[in-house]
């Protein structure tokens, strides 16, 4: 147990020994509000991407040009407004319909090759173990009483044990589960209890488990309950969400569209904050540009999905999308044709209060970071490195969280860089 | 405390004690100590917590470790995986600290940068860590001459343990899946904790423990992945193994009967080896070393066909995938799960990872080392300019000293797990094949995975490696880190809570290593451990720490234990046919947090709305299946209601009380709470009188319901009991559960229902 679950944890008794009717009643009573709030969506390009085949074009200058970034041409680059991009792949279409909306953010610093603190370090903002995703914390923040605040699909999804994380698994059983009463959930007649003993075993099933509460001390224990009593607040809430969901999910090989439908549908059902969606495929040590190409087209047509599901929601206009990986890749290719961890990578930000048409950053020719002014932005040699903890002091503004008890309590410290102003 | 923890704790500060005195108390005896001083702070507690916590373990052991950059030096620590290791890590401080250079301890020179230190200048003079280490440096030459009474922490104090019989109850449900016995409920009330050994021991005799021991691996090792098609069979090389796929082969000759069970069984077989290897150890009890070691690999008379040595072994029925021989295969040098084609593909490697990825594993799993955790501070690759970074830079050596040698030892073995040694060798431009320091002899080359097995198993840490992974799967928490933040107003507590563990740990460690690695022992030793037991804690004030209780054990129940669960109380699976799938293992396993060992790898444990409504569904639908059932047989066969009859109603008509009946009916509601949540209430208790009032109020709502047609007065047809579940066959019409004309049956699936999904339920 590391020092911030303790914290999590002794605070969690503190509280609950001194009042957890209180804790349990709070609860309770905001639960019934559906969330209204910005919809925010990660989308985590698993294994490691390389943004110069995606916002960071690095091409090679002719033929003869030894050791290149990248097979593709310098002249063949494709530009969307103010944001260039890797003529591979189907990027040409994500970008010109897009870069309006779009902001780039390149020559970010994540300061490791490594899988595991990469992811951290992207999506929490801070390279140590302990600090939760910032999708579970503005889920915790926003709403941690919503019975599905947060989903994940995957990526990095620590939470602190601020709010529960929930994955959806066989969509074809989804209906036996918004309608756990009914034998035949097409058939609203007929329940395995009456309405009022089903009522009345709720009723039971709150007063036993807030007696339980008190009789329990530890926090661990304490923690988990209050966690079963806030998922419990009503099964209409997946009524609601079956309501929304399309007929039939997408079929095709993109997960990332069924992750997006599914994850829009819960949103405009007043029952999400957040999402993870997540694809993988993209550690490509071997014959890159075969299998990262491909990928990449299947993570932009998960993102303009996304946006095209929000649209039809009628949710697009209050939705923040961020797409991000573990880190980059050389700036080489190795002697598989495939290339290995770098640590310099680029996030793309859309949505609500995100500026478009706009690309903070930028690396070298050789894929190193340039340091940009804290003030302006503009490329400055005597500037700073962007870092993960940067973007993310940004996005908890953003979403209304930073002065949060959660985000106090998980803190990231750094300048605060006006990225979305 | 417990007595172990005391015994360990106390044991430290004796060493501690004995340590200073060798430096300088003279021949006072112990006897003669003056009494503790609470003010008091040892050396050993010093060096513990203001200097290997905040400075060695965060800035020095990155390099200062047996693989490390500065693994040659004379400053080599250890990891807290190690045994012992805050006692080495001290002793060889101390020795460091007594050479000087003009009259100043190298302790303090070498990492300011005041002499040569390759790993560069990392502590200012006159800061924080400084005063620490000058302060050590102090003590060292002038050790303190009070007694230490210890932090003032117990982290155990004030906390509620399980007594016997519930332990029993909770150790049957977490390791075979069932309740305990009336027998073995004898015994233990009987004997008390001296029969609870032999108790224990005797379930972990079943085959239901070797599954869950599977269960534990896989959620490491994930080769169920294979499971299912043609999965695992695909893996081999087709040269290799041209009959991979014998039952899908028309041509190849073989009996029906034996195609058949190939059809169903051979793939599954090949998929689950590792863990058959892992049970297999278990259930001979031979070493659990074992599973590293074994010359052998375990087939059955399916998985024999796919590796072609049918004519090796011979088998009783080779149709039968539970019965497993050991067979050498011509020209594979065996080395446990390691050279499993099921392993290595799991864990599979590229041109450039060069086999890491596996080392990593390996490391996990059987060594206790995250060598992710040392890549933990930031690194700047980007700035690398030198030839070969993964040997010559810091940035990369720092991982690298410690994957790379034992990333060696698998050159043999391609990235699709075939045997197939290259004529070049190693690759040159990377650390020789090795384990630690120990460079690996060309002439062991050939079973070079042999070689490295041999020495892990030879180390301590391979016990604190098995220890970790039962650890969390019979507990469903992962080991207390050590904290590193000495500013955390929680820090003493914390430190305590890590050496309390750490120090059971390397008892339960010792144990199992004693026992000849038998793994049951180490499973037992968890089970009687203090963290296992823990069930409460005594009231806190408001502000009070609650370092204690944040040591508080339970967890959701995984989709798999609550499936076992649910059969072990009701009698029946939560299916809804004998030859459909098991709802928890199958359409709600996603769902419910659990895993499919291929894209979904870790386990949610908190519940979330979904989850919710998965009780739900699986509390209404037992809850009424289990009553008809259960009311189907005769009083003294049933499990959940065998003190009532469907004929008792709380009242008459008139709607005057019948004691009897109320009376029978709250007796098993007593018998409910206990058999299904485990709890021990008696009939004035609060909460046998909140389910009675469920049941009471059910029924005479259903009742008056029924009464007045607005209610059928038959269950209804998914709940009905009219043929045995097993057998399909039709019962005798007087056993059959269909007509609740008095509305009992469904007032008793209503108080089922309410207990089923149950926070006691579902959280152990």
């Amino acid at each position: 147990m590391n020092r911030r679950d303790f914290f999590k944890l002794a605070g969690l008794a503190g509280a609950a020994v001194v009042a957890p009717r209180l804790l349990v009643g709070s609860r309770r009573a905001h639960a019934a509000e559906p969330y209204r709030g910005t919809f925010f969506v990660t989308v985590h390009a698993g294994g490691g991407w390389d943004p110069t085949s995606i916002c960071d074009p690095k091409g090679r200058a002719n033929e003869e040009a030894e050791d290149p970034v990248n097979n593709y041409f310098t002249g063949d680059i494709g530009t969307a407004g103010n944001i260039k991009y890797a003529p591979v792949a189907e990027n040409q279409a994500f970008f010109d319909k897009h870069y309006q909306n779009l902001l780039v953010i390149n020559g970010v610093d994540t300061q490791t090759n490594n899988h595991d603190s990469g992811r951290r370090h992207t999506w929490c903002g801070q390279l140590p173990e302990g600090y939760p995703s910032f999708t579970a914390l503005v889920a915790a923040a926003a709403g941690a009483d919503r019975p599905m605040a947060f989903i994940t699909n995957g990526g990095y999804d620590y939470t602190g044990g601020k709010v529960a994380a929930t994955r959806v698994g066989n969509t074809g059983v989804f209906q036996r589960l918004a309608y756990p009463n009914r034998p035949d959930v097409n058939n609203e007649e007929r329940g395995y209890h009456t309405t009022a003993t089903a009522a009345r075993i709720r009723a039971a099933q709150r007063a036993r488990l807030e007696a339980q509460q008190q009789a329990q001390h530890l926090p661990h224990v304490q923690n988990s309950m209050s966690a079963l009593y806030t998922s419990r607040t009503s099964d209409n809430e997946l009524k609601l969400l079956t309501e929304y969901l399309p007929d039939e999910l997408d079929n095709s090989n993109n997960q990332l569209k069924r992750q997006a439908q599914l994850a829009v549908a819960s949103y405009k059902a007043g029952l999400t904050v957040s999402a993870n969606l997540a694809e993988g495929g993209f550690d490509t040590h071997g014959n890159h540009d075969d299998n990262a190409y491909p990928r990449i087209q299947r993570l932009l047509e998960g993102v303009d999905f996304l946006w095209q599901e929000a649209e039809r929601q009628g949710v697009a206009d209050n939705m923040v999308v961020m797409i991000g990986s573990d880190f980059g890749r050389t700036p080489y290719y190795n002697a598989n044709n495939g290339k290995d961890h770098w640590s310099i990578t680029s996030v793309m930000l859309m949505g609500k209060g995100i500026p478009g048409n706009r690309v903070i950053g930028a690396t070298t020719d050789g894929f190193r970071a340039k340091t940009v002014n804290s003030s302006t932005l503009a490329l400055d040699d005597n500037g700073l490195r962007i870092e993960p903890k940067h973007i993310h002091r940004a996005l908890r503004k953003l979403a209304g969280v930073d002065g949060s008890d959660v985000a106090n309590e998980f803190f990231v410290p750094g300048d605060d860089l006006p990225l979305f102003s | 405390m417990s007595k172990r923890a005391n015994l360990a704790l106390r044991t430290a500060c004796a060493l501690a004690l004995a340590a200073v005195c060798a430096a300088g108390c003279g021949d006072d005896p112990v006897d003669s100590e003056p009494p503790g001083d609470a003010d008091c702070v040892s050396t050993e507690r010093y060096f513990s917590e203001q200097v290997w916590t905040p400075i060695l373990n965060t800035t020095c052991v990155g390099c200062h470790n047996a693989q490390g950059q500065a693994r040659d030096s004379a400053m080599v620590l250890q990891s807290p995986s190690q045994l012992g290791f805050m006692e080495h890590n001290l002793e060889t401080v101390r020795n460091i600290a007594g050479f000087e250079f003009d009259g100043e301890s190298v302790l303090l020179l070498r990492p300011t940068g005041r002499i040569e230190h390759p790993g560069g200048a990392l502590i200012v003079e006159g800061s924080d860590e400084y005063k620490a280490l000058a302060e050590l440096v102090e003590r060292f030459n002038n050790p303190v001459d009070c007694v230490d009474t210890g932090p003032d922490v117990d982290v155990f104090d004030d906390l509620v343990f399980l007594d016997t019989g519930a332990l029993l109850r909770k150790a049957a449900l977490n390791l075979v899946g069932r309740l305990p016995t009336l027998d073995e409920e004898n015994a233990v009330v009987d004997g008390g904790e001296s029969s609870l050994d032999a108790v224990l021991v005797g379930m972990m005799a079943e085959e239901a423990f070797l599954d869950r021991v599977k269960e534990i691996y896989n959620d490491h090792l994930l080769t169920d992945r294979y499971l299912g098609g043609n999965d695992a069979t695909n893996l081999l090389n087709a040269d290799d193994y041209p009959d991979r796929r014998w039952y899908d082969n028309d041509e190849y000759s073989v009996s029906d009967d034996v195609r058949a069970a190939g059809k169903q069984h051979a793939n599954d077989s090949l998929a689950r080896e590792v863990l058959d290897l892992i049970a297999h150890v278990v259930r001979e009890g031979k070493p659990f070393t074992e599973v590293l070691t074994a010359d052998y690999i375990l087939v059955n008379g399916l998985s024999a066909r796919i590796y072609g040595v049918e004519d090796r072994v011979s088998f009783d029925d080779e149709t039968d995938p539970t019965e497993l021989k050991p067979v050498k295969l011509p020209g594979v040098p065996h080395s446990g799960l390691l050279t499993s084609p099921m392993f290595l593909n799991r864990f599979p490697t590229t041109a450039t990872n060069r086999n890491r990825h596996r080392s990593r594993v390996v490391q996990n799993l059987f060594l206790a080392t995250d060598v992710l955790k040392l890549a933990e501070r930031p690194i700047d690759p980007t700035s690398i300019e030198d030839h070969n970074p993964t040997q010559f830079n810091a940035n990369c050596t720092v991982c690298h000293e410690v994957v790379d040698p034992i990333a060696g030892t698998f050159q043999n073995w391609n990235d699709r797990g075939r045997f197939a040694p290259t004529e070049e060798g190693w690759h040159q431009d990377m650390r020789p094949p090795g384990f630690g320091d120990d460079v690996m002899p060309p002439a062991r080359s050939g079973t070079a995975l042999k070689w490295l097995a041999e020495r892990i198993v030879a180390d301590s840490r391979f016990a604190r490696g098995a220890l970790h992974v039962l650890f969390e799967g019979i507990t469903g928490q992962r080991p207390v880190a050590a904290p590193i933040d000495t500013s955390s107003p929680t820090f003493a507590q914390d430190q305590a809570a890590f050496e309390a563990q750490d120090a059971i740990f390397s008892a339960i460690a010792t144990t199992f290593a004693e026992s000849d690695h038998d793994l049951k022992t180490l499973v037992l030793e968890i089970v009687k451990s203090e963290y296992f037991r823990i069930d409460n804690a005594a009231p806190r004030q408001e502000g009070e720490p609650a370092i204690g209780a944040a040591l508080g054990m339970g967890r959701l129940l995984t989709p798999e234990q609550l499936h076992r669960k649910i059969e072990a109380v009701t009698g029946y699976p939560w299916r809804r046919r004998v030859q459909d799938r098991d709802y928890l293992l199958g359409d709600y396993r996603i769902f419910f947090g659990g895993i499919d060992s291929d894209g979904v790898t870790e386990r949610i444990t908190a519940p979330n709305g979904i989850m919710a409504n998965v009780v739900w569904r699986m509390a209404n639908e037992v809850g009424c299946t289990s009553v008809a059932r259960d009311l189907s047989l005769d009083g003294e066969a049933r499990r959940l209601l065998p003190h009532i009859e469907t004929s008792f109603e709380p009242e008459d008509e008139n709607g005057f009380e019948i004691p009897q009946a109320v009376a029978a009916i709250k007796a098993n509601i007593v018998h409910l709470h206990a058999h299904v949540l485990g709890e021990r209430l008696t009939e004035s208790d609060p909460e046998v009188t909140r389910t009675y009032e469920i049941f009471y109020e059910t029924w005479k709502e259903g009742k008056a319901l029924v009464e007045s047609d607005d209610l059928s007065n038959q269950v209804d047809g998914e709940c009905r009991s009219q043929t045995d579940y097993w057998t399909g066959e039709d019962l005798p019409e007087d056993r059959q559960v269909r007509y609740d004309t008095n509305y009992t049956i469904r007032s008793w699936a209503a108080v089922m229902t309410y207990l089923l999904s149950d926070f006691r339920f579902l959280h152990e």
